[in-house]
């Protein structure tokens, strides 16, 4: 499959872009690419925007581990023979490792159950991808928001996946301060954990027992239960 | 990140410089991490890829065109390898998110997170320019690591529909971020 025609590639080089091409398919994008210069401008262009979609992400702190992991994993790189990492034209992405075919996917999976959850916290669309019949997940779908002149908070859970997606847009906080997150249970608000001000977090999370979610002011490492009344309170 | 400070990063990686990838990855390390969790959803296999992407990126120094700038060399191979790891996983959940987990706090300064905060607008503004069909592909593909033909059955249209929606939506975009900088 190493034949593609220049327009072939025009049609894929935006999916190729977002690494969306199934492997073989890519593989031969790739190949093309290497040896045929008149993509380059294009592929430019669209890795100008896929290179900033990440800064709709925040940022999440890594572990002091990680930073030692990697230092060690150079340290032995540098001492071993010239490191050489395969790959084709300069531009491009790192060559992926070889690696077995896979299968077709089992589907609906919890990946796309994420992707469409997160599509609907992330632009606020309300219910696309759950509310449509055929992907409507038996038992139902929450969804919560809670709007206001200065604030914006989506709430969104699947119980059959318990998974919970929650997009928050209020203002800042000084450092000292953080948002937490509750879960109002008949024992008492339990954690779901501490989040900045605009933000789209997902997480696995059982919220069978909760009436209700509930949002607070806390010191910046979170508390073990509310010290201050909750700012936003939505019933499940 | 300066210019200037981009190329002596750089430059430092290409002669294995142990403080340059420390530099490098002590400004990028909280978004690259970011973006690994997004795709991938799980904490252990995010920091892998994170691990992964930083020594690739050492390792392509020698090609890195500064001009792209570092944090687009790095945020391509993050991307590439969470969603290589989602497939090779075989979407099948079996790590998930840790509820308990600190999910978005610190790994950038100041200076960082003003930067990104803009771009953030910027790039929010951009997607609202798109049509809902055209939106919808760009985040199930990019954040959600679905592949073409994934969409296309999600969606209900032909693979094709789907990369001209990609192709679009991307050329749709630029013009939109190059219009918020002038
Ligand atoms: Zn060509």
């Amino acid at each position: 499959m190493n034949d593609l025609t220049c327009q072939e590639i025009d049609e894929s080089l935006a999916a190729y872009a977002v690494d969306a091409l199934d492997r073989d398919e890519s593989v031969a994008v790739e190949h093309h690419l290497a040896e045929c210069r008149q993509h380059d401008a294009e592929l430019g262009d669209f890795r100008s925007v896929t290179d900033r979609l990440p800064a709709m992400l925040d940022s999440v702190e890594t572990s002091g581990r990680l930073r030692n992991s990697l230092l060690d994993a150079f340290d032995s790189a540098v001492g071993a023979p010239a490191p050489a990492e395969p790959m084709g034209a300069t531009p491009q992405p790192p060559q992926p490792p070889r690696q077995p075919k896979r299968g077709t996917f089992a589907m609906p999976s919890f990946g796309y159950a994420l992707a469409a959850a997160l599509l609907v916290v992330a632009v606020g669309l309300g219910a696309w991808g759950i509310s449509r019949g055929d992907d409507a997940p038996p038992g139902g779908v929450v969804v919560r928001t809670i709007e206001g002149s200065d604030h914006r908070v989506d709430f969104v859970y699947v119980p059959e996946r318990q998974l919970a997606l929650l997009s928050l847009e209020l203002p800042q906080l000084s450092a000292d301060r953080a948002y937490q997150v509750w879960q109002i249970t008949d024992g008492g608000p339990v954690s779901m954990g501490v989040m900045a001000a605009n933000t789209v977090t997902a997480m696995e999370i059982d919220l069978s027992d909760a009436s209700a979610i509930a949002i607070s002011i806390e010191p910046a490492g979170g508390s073990t239960s509310p010290t201050t009344t909750p700012i936003l309170v939505s019933e499940i | 990140m300066e210019e200037e400070q981009e190329q002596y990063l750089v430059d430092g990686l290409r002669r294995n410089d142990r403080a340059s990838l420390e530099g490098v990855y002590d400004a990028y390390r909280g978004a690259a991490h970011g973006l690994a969790l997004r795709v991938l959803g799980a904490a252990s296999e995010a920091e892998d890829v994170v691990q992964e992407s930083f020594l690739a990126l050492w390792r392509q120094a020698g090609r890195l065109d500064p001009a792209r700038g570092i944090r687009s060399y790095l945020f391509t191979i993050v991307h590439h390898k969470a969603v290589d790891r989602l497939r090779q996983r075989g979407r099948k959940g079996e790590t998930s998110l840790d509820p308990e987990m600190p999910i978005a706090s610190g790994g950038e300064g100041p200076e960082e997170a003003a930067t990104r905060a803009d771009d953030q607008e910027s790039v929010r503004a951009a997607l609202q320019t798109l049509p809902e069909d055209q939106r919808q592909t760009v985040l199930l593909t990019y954040f959600g690591g679905l592949t073409i033909n994934e969409v296309a059955t999600r969606m209900q249209v032909p693979a094709g529909t789907v990369k001209s929606r990609l192709r679009l939506a991307l050329g749709r975009m630029r013009r939109s971020l190059n219009e918020s900088e002038t």
